[in-house]
């Protein structure tokens, strides 16, 4: 195995998501890389849907034709497939959600900010408990609260016995699996992620300028799958932002069919 | 998948659903079963009995809601 020594190598540990403060330290208001690249990524997401939309046209013009088709991605290819035209008030949300996460999740890559604010679990558990608040309100505010948990507890056309099993089923699968499923999902995939990513060019740093010669054609393969890793993490980035709102929408559209 | 009706339980969310139940299953009453295992001071047994009936459950949830059409 190889040794942790002096110059040795050094495997990422859980410590990379408790980065030291840069700013304000020992106060509530520190501020560490991780929470840096949350408020930058933050003013990028605000700044772009700003400058795009500063001075809509109707013909659109240079950045507002990108805004409009980063807007129509979550309209046409979320929104209406999932919940059906009315659920376009809901898009204000799912926009905001899908490109937050987004921005979040692609931080990880982005030099200097190279890890995601995503990574740490306040984000996903906070952008979870909005979902799981409005879903619910939207649910109760459609259907009415009997009938909301009628739906969601009590499945029609059941013997009346069989509620005793179903019913504590159906109240963890509906109440408390979706939020946390939400967070976990999105939390792992970016710890993972970076943690991958970290291992892949640590080892690299070693292999090339710390172990002996007949290692060293192994870095340039851990450079490799570094880069290909990189990649990868660009898919998941994307993928992972657009699994947490099609989930959200699709609890929206659950709670907006009054549905027997 | 296009859903134009808006009914839930179609498509992708179908997947989705299923998945939430079959996982809910086996937790929940494996949960209610290991509670029931420490305060009758039993080894595991009732754990296994809940895993088992919440999935057998689950299944049975899962043919009611989505598989009878």
């Amino acid at each position: 195995m190889i040794a942790a020594g002096e110059g040795g190598f050094h495997a990422p540990t859980i410590d990379e998501f408790f980065p030291e403060g840069v700013l304000f330290e020992g106060t509530i208001f520190e501020l560490n890389r991780i929470r840096l690249v949350m408020i930058v990524m933050t003013i990028v997401v605000g700044g772009f849907f700003w400058l795009a939309f500063r001075k809509p046209q109707v013909v659109p013009r240079g950045l507002q034709n990108v805004g409009e088709v980063a807007i129509d991605f979550v309209k046409f290819q979320i929104v209406d497939e999932v919940i059906g035209k009315e659920g376009r008030r809901f898009l204000p949300y799912l926009t905001t959600l899908f490109f937050l996460i987004l921005a979040f999740n692609i931080a990880g890559i982005i030099p200097p900010l190279q890890i995601a604010g995503t990574s740490v679990i306040a984000l996903p558990m906070l952008l979870a408990i909005c979902t799981w608040v409005l879903f619910n309100y939207t649910g109760i505010k459609e259907q009415g609260l009997g009938h909301y948990l009628k739906v969601n507890l009590f499945p029609s056309g059941l013997p009346k016995v069989m509620y005793v099993l179903v019913t504590p089923i159906e109240f963890a699968s509906t109440f408390i699996l979706r939020p946390v499923t939400l967070t976990l999902r999105l939390l792992g995939n970016m710890m993972a992620g970076h943690m991958v990513l970290l291992l892949f060019f640590a080892g690299t740093s070693y292999l090339l300028f710390d172990a002996g010669a007949l290692l060293k054609p192994i870095g340039l393969l851990s450079f490799g799958m570094g880069f290909a890793f990189t990649a990868f993490e660009i898919l998941v980035a994307v993928l992972q932002a657009y699994i947490f709102t099609l989930l959200t929408a699709v609890y929206l559209a659950g709670a907006m069919s009054a549905e027997h | 998948m296009s859903d134009q009706q808006g009914r839930p339980g179609q498509g992708d969310s179908l997947v989705w659903s299923v998945v939430a139940t079959l996982v809910a299953g086996p937790a929940v009453w494996g949960a209610i079963g290991y509670g029931v295992d420490k305060l009758a001071g039993t080894d595991r047994v009732f754990l296994g009995i809940g895993v088992i009936v919440g999935f057998v459950t689950s299944l049975y949830l899962v043919y009611v809601k989505y598989g009878r059409g």
